[in-house]
């Protein structure tokens, strides 16, 4: 691990309005690895990466892509940064073609250059190849999911958030699209990938922090500990405290 | 958590005696106003009460059922000329036969455009409304003998009542009488299971159709009613001045109209009147200037929408939680309620026969059998596109099939509208859940009982016996089903706040609530913790136990083979296996398709 | 043949104020009402550049533009965005917001050219053309040249062109948009800007075929929106379809029945479109979505 954080979040509180959902984490992320949030319903893992992302009003901390900050800045200015940001639900616009979602995500290209990165979603994902003319709308969610992913690496990022790419797909394409994320990674992105698909999640990580309402803490050993009382650690304990939220 | 509760509750809140004290006292006020105010108060008071009649019935439609209009000064100016026509002709003055002349002649006009207007896009009332107004003084020049043309009905008589000419003073009180009969009558429909409807329709049309309640017929309720007091206030305008021009029922009126209702606030129920009292005594004031007055609603308008978008009174209420009124009554404490039973009266089973869909060049069921018996958990499982969500939605009625049957016990589901089908006792819950803004937990669960209740609209508003105790059951149903997801503790806490995965409970919740024959449930430990989820599997076996036919489409293999007896699985539109859980766990074709052939315990999804 | 052209020229006013609704409303969702206001000044702006200032056509053609582009453009930053860019939002408060601009701006137009209705001699556009069996002014023709091109050309545009499918992804999800590197509000701000330079060519086309005034606005708002409803919310070719036939049943209307009924045909055509094909003849197709 001596390479660089690409991505460093400190002393991050944010939340809606008034309601604070994260408080006080720290999370770094470095080139070439999978971090992986872990953590249970209503933890605030999609508030933490709507903060970075700029969607979610940020109260304190700092957020720095690479060593500039990006705090204040407009959403779509950090992803023309290097931020990239795979929602929840698919969120891919179903009016347009496979191809046209692609063109829309990447900034003004030479064409030499789109086509290298338009071909490069496609060898990642061949089933996009296919369907590039189908409205997106007319995809499965696996390929919806697919197509999300491919319109964030469009932008040529340094570093990719999933949230929880697994949701609503079939266990073995979880683990397909699980794979194609540890490919991404290896190619030397910073991937900060927010789970509740467990043991897939944890497959592929390389460093797992554990978000409990809104704190969050590094898992150290996560691979030789005992997978159960981790989950337990995850699960119970939020459930436990969960009526406070 | 349950001290903060009890410390809250201490705290003194008005209570109904109080409010309906305070608008008593506000009443007598009013009513005695030639007595205790200044001629020239006084008919500020009166075009008050007129415009803000009016105010209120947009605020009906626009604040309450969330759907712009803008026609009701159309029913106001419709009602004033029929009033108009009917005295001059010498048909009639009595008050009450106008009454019912000018109300039948803005429902009309209300039926005329809510017809179309309603039906799909929310925008296409607004057009029709709007369009309305634009067609008085072509409809006013028509028939220029009867309505005076462009020029105006003058000459007008006085309204009468027992035959006797109504003294301006007289006129002022009958405006008052009727002002505080509508307001008795809104303030009941609103804080009542219409209004806790009326919240789900302005959230989600698709949600208010899972419950049973058809959102175009509901509009359209709204519509009508919102017609209602328009026409009071024309009936009242028409004889004030004994003249009616169609000038007075303009673009100019309906901005007016439109400000009162922002600047007192859009689904308050006294903001309209609060509104409608600052602006006609500033137009009084400013009365020789129309272009500047003008000028002065736009800048007006621009500024309330920006600095004050819920109006006075909503911005008050806001700062002060405790004048928000409740939907519901109380459920009463825990220990007091019988458990209510969760099953549906008749039980009945689900066949699928040959049910097949196509969208565009996707055959997304071919030919589909499937049979889910009552007092059973069947669960569907199935690769991602496979299916399961539109065979849900065409037994729901959400996509109607090419072909094939859908029957529950003896009745024939296919074809029908949704609403129709849920109300015949199938409940179901959504991949996203999603909760209306404003109730609280226990309020939107309650919805789930607004299809069957039986003491209609006049039962609701005359707050007769049968309708207390309705609402005291639908109040202990939800907080029984509550209780039993583990909500009780959040159940007076606003829906919205809950979060994700809560709000899928909430759903599920909602929809046992039905007490479905048929429960459809579309992935809903997606998003659960594993005890959250071990709840959820124990509600299933209750409902089962309860004679609930339960279908569930669900990833989390956990739920499915923990709770379910009979597994189907679909695969490309098609049903490939069926039996109990461990033999489709273990059939080859299964594992192929759905599970992977290399994939062991471990990779399961947990969540 | 002169009256056919006569109610296509009408409709194709229509249909011009219909597409400038049209644009806003396909990326922000939004109805500006200010619009019809605006057409309104820019007509009045014309009036007086060719009676008063003895401007040329095309010089005025061009101030109509900028004047469209401006006065939208400032009342998107007055009356749109304070509403919009704040959260939570409130409903769909900017209805009120923009019906209060547009009174506004309808307001300020009485105050500067009084509410009577002004004509103005132009070159050009009032020349007559011999049809055969009457004359129609050039504007006519002018009229609806620039309702086809302006709807083929954003047809084209929408469809084909990269920037107009990212103002398709924006309507389409805007948050979305947004963190995939789109400037949203740059998105809005442009379609406001293109409405607004459409709202004051078609001022500037209205002024020769009917007259200018202060309170043409609300006149052209409510034929627009009965044009997007029958062709369908948010269709550029339904815009023009709308348009046109409202054109032809107020026009032949007027001729066969009287004149006197032209805008309650127009209304029975509203409610039976909206009875028959409550989407509108070009609207989306049924959702599949639940």
């Amino acid at each position: 691990m001596t390479a660089e954080p690409l991505l460093r979040v400190r002393g991050l509180t944010a939340g809606y309005g008034e309601i604070q959902a994260v408080h006080d984490v720290d999370i770094e992320v470095r080139a070439g690895e999978i971090v992986t949030v872990l953590g249970g319903n209503g933890a605030g893992k999609t508030t933490l990466l709507g903060s970075v992302a700029g969607l979610v009003d940020v109260f304190a901390g700092e957020i720095l892509l690479g060593d500039r900050p990006i705090g204040g800045l407009r959403p779509h200015v950090r992803a023309r940064r290097g931020l990239a940001l795979v929602q929840e639900n698919k969120r891919v616009f179903r009016a347009l073609s496979v191809r046209d979602n692609l063109v829309v995500a990447t900034p003004r290209l030479a064409k030499a250059e789109f086509a290298a990165r338009e071909q490069d979603v496609y060898e990642l994902f061949g089933v996009l190849a296919e369907k590039r003319h189908d409205p997106a709308g007319s995809l499965s969610g696996g390929q919806q999911q697919m197509l999300a992913i491919g319109q964030a690496l469009m932008a040529g990022p340094s570093v990719l958030m999933l949230d929880e790419p697994s949701a609503g797909l079939a266990p073995r394409l979880v683990a397909e699209v699980m794979d194609r994320v540890a490919t991404i990674a290896s190619r030397g992105l910073a991937v900060l990938l927010v789970e509740q698909a467990v043991h897939q999640a944890l497959r592929v990580a390389s460093r797992v922090y554990v978000l409990r309402l809104g704190r969050c803490a590094e898992q150290e050993g996560f691979r030789s500990a005992d997978k159960q009382r981790l989950l337990d650690h995850i699960y119970l304990g939020a459930a436990a405290d969960g009526g406070r939220t | 958590m349950s001290a903060l509760r009890i410390a809250a509750r201490s705290t003194w809140r008005p209570g109904p005696a109080v409010r309906s004290g305070l608008l008593a006292a506000c009443f007598v006020l009013a009513f005695f106003g030639p007595e205790l105010f200044s001629e020239a108060t006084v008919r500020t008071l009166m075009m008050t009460m007129v415009m803000g009649l009016v105010a209120l019935g947009l605020n009906l439609m626009m604040g309450y059922a969330g759907q712009l209009a803008l026609g009701h000064v159309f029913f106001y100016g419709a009602a004033a000329y029929v009033t108009g026509i009917l005295a001059v002709e010498g048909t009639s003055t009595n008050l009450f036969a106008l009454l019912a002349a000018g109300i039948a002649v803005a429902v009309l006009a209300a039926l005329i455009t809510g017809i179309p207007g309603l039906r799909l896009s929310r925008w296409a009332l607004v057009i029709t409304s709007f369009f309305l107004v634009e067609l008085m003084p072509s409809l006013v020049d028509l028939w220029p003998e009867k309505t005076g043309g462009l020029a105006g009905l003058v000459g007008i008589p006085r309204i009468s009542l027992g035959g006797t000419p109504l003294e301006t003073a007289d006129l002022y009180r009958a405006a008052v009488v009727l002002l505080f009969l509508w307001l008795l009558f809104q303030r009941a429909f609103v804080y009542s299971a219409y209004g806790r409807i009326l919240a789900v329709l302005r959230h989600d049309e698709v949600q208010l159709q899972s419950v049973g309640v058809s959102p175009y017929r509901l509009k359209l309720v709204c519509y009508l009613l919102s017609a209602v007091p328009a026409a009071l206030a024309g009936v009242l305008i028409a004889t004030l001045d004994g003249l009616v021009t169609y000038e007075a029922f303009g673009f100019d009126t309906v901005i007016l109209v439109l400000a009162a209702v922002i600047l007192g606030g859009q689904r308050t129920l006294y903001g309209p009147l609060l509104g409608a009292l600052i602006l006609v005594y500033a137009q009084q004031e400013t009365l020789s200037l129309q272009s500047y007055t003008l000028l002065g609603y736009g800048a007006f308008l621009v500024l309330a929408a920006i600095l004050l978008p819920r109006g006075l009174v909503g911005t008050a209420i806001e700062r002060l939680p405790r004048w928000r009124t409740p939907y519901l009554v109380d459920a009463g404490e825990r220990g007091e309620r019988a458990a209510a039973a969760l099953g549906p009266e008749q039980p009945a089973a689900l066949r699928v026969r040959g049910a097949s869909k196509r969208f565009g060049g996707n055959q997304a069921l071919g030919g589909v059998e499937l049979t889910a018996a009552p007092g059973a958990v069947t669960a569907l499982i199935g690769p991602n596109g496979s299916g399961k969500t539109t065979l849900l939605n065409s037994v729901s009625g959400f996509v109607r099939l090419d072909e094939g049957s859908v029957t529950l016990g003896d009745s024939e589901l296919a074809g029908r509208a949704s609403a129709t089908i849920a109300r015949s006792g199938v409940g179901r819950t959504f991949q996203t859940p999603s909760v209306p803004a404003g109730l609280t937990v226990r309020e939107a669960v309650s919805v789930a009982a607004f299809a069957g209740r039986r003491s209609g609209l006049l039962g609701t508003v005359l707050r007769l016996p049968r309708w207390r105790a309705e609402e005291r059951a639908i109040a202990a149903r939800a907080a029984d089903v509550l209780d039993e997801l583990g909500l009780g503790e959040v159940a007076e806490e606003q829906a919205l706040d809950l979060p994700l995965g809560r709000k899928r409970l909430l759903e599920i919740a909602r929809a046992v609530a039905m007490r479905p024959a048929l429960l459809l449930l579309d992935e809903p430990a997606s998003g659960l913790s594993p005890d959250e989820t071990e709840r959820l599997g124990h509600l299933l076996r209750r409902l089962a136990g309860e004679g609930t036919t339960v279908l569930l489409v669900e990833h989390n293999m956990d739920l499915v083979l923990g709770n379910a007896d009979t597994v189907f699985v679909l695969a490309s539109g098609r049903m490939i296996a069926s039996g109990p859980p461990e033999q489709v766990a273990n059939d080859p074709e299964v594992l192929s398709v759905y599970l992977g052939a290399e994939t062991t315990d471990e990779d399961q999804v947990i969540a | 043949m002169s009256l056919l052209v006569t109610a296509l020229a009408i409709g194709s006013v229509y249909a011009l104020v219909a597409l400038a609704y049209n644009v806003i409303y396909l990326t922000t969702n939004m109805f500006n009402f200010a619009q019809g206001g605006v057409i309104a000044v820019a007509s009045l702006i014309a009036y007086s550049a060719l009676s008063e200032w003895g401007l040329g056509l095309l010089p005025t053609l061009l101030l109509c533009a900028v004047a469209g582009l401006v006065i939208t453009g400032v009342q998107y930053y007055v009356s749109v965005l304070p509403v919009t860019s704040r959260a939570p939002r409130e409903g769909e408060i900017w209805l009120v917001s923009t019906v209060g601009a547009f009174v506004m701006i309808e307001a300020g137009a009485q105050l500067i050219w009084g509410s009577e209705p002004v004509g103005a001699r132009i070159p050009t556009l009032d020349d007559l053309v011999w049809l055969g069996d009457g004359s129609v002014k050039v504007a006519a023709f002018v009229a609806i040249g620039s309702a086809i091109a302006a709807t083929v050309g954003l047809d084209l545009w929408y469809g084909l062109t990269r920037l107009g499918k990212i103002f398709r992804a924006t309507a389409a999800d805007a948050d979305a948009a947004e963190v995939r590197g789109i400037d949203t509000r740059r998105v809005a701000v442009a379609s406001f800007a293109i409405a607004g330079v459409l709202a004051g060519i078609a001022g500037l086309i209205v002024l020769p075929l009917t007259f200018a005034r202060a309170d043409l606005g609300s006149l052209l708002v409510i034929k627009a929106f009965v044009a997007m409803a029958i062709g369908g919310f948010g269709s550029i070719r339904g815009a023009l379809l709308g348009g046109w036939s409202i054109g032809l049943v107020e026009t032949y209307g007027a001729q066969w029945i009287g004149a006197e009924y032209e805008p309650i045909l127009v209304f029975v055509m509203l409610i039976a479109v909206l009875l028959v094909l409550p989407r509108g003849v070009f609207g989306p197709p049924e959702g599949r979505q639940v």
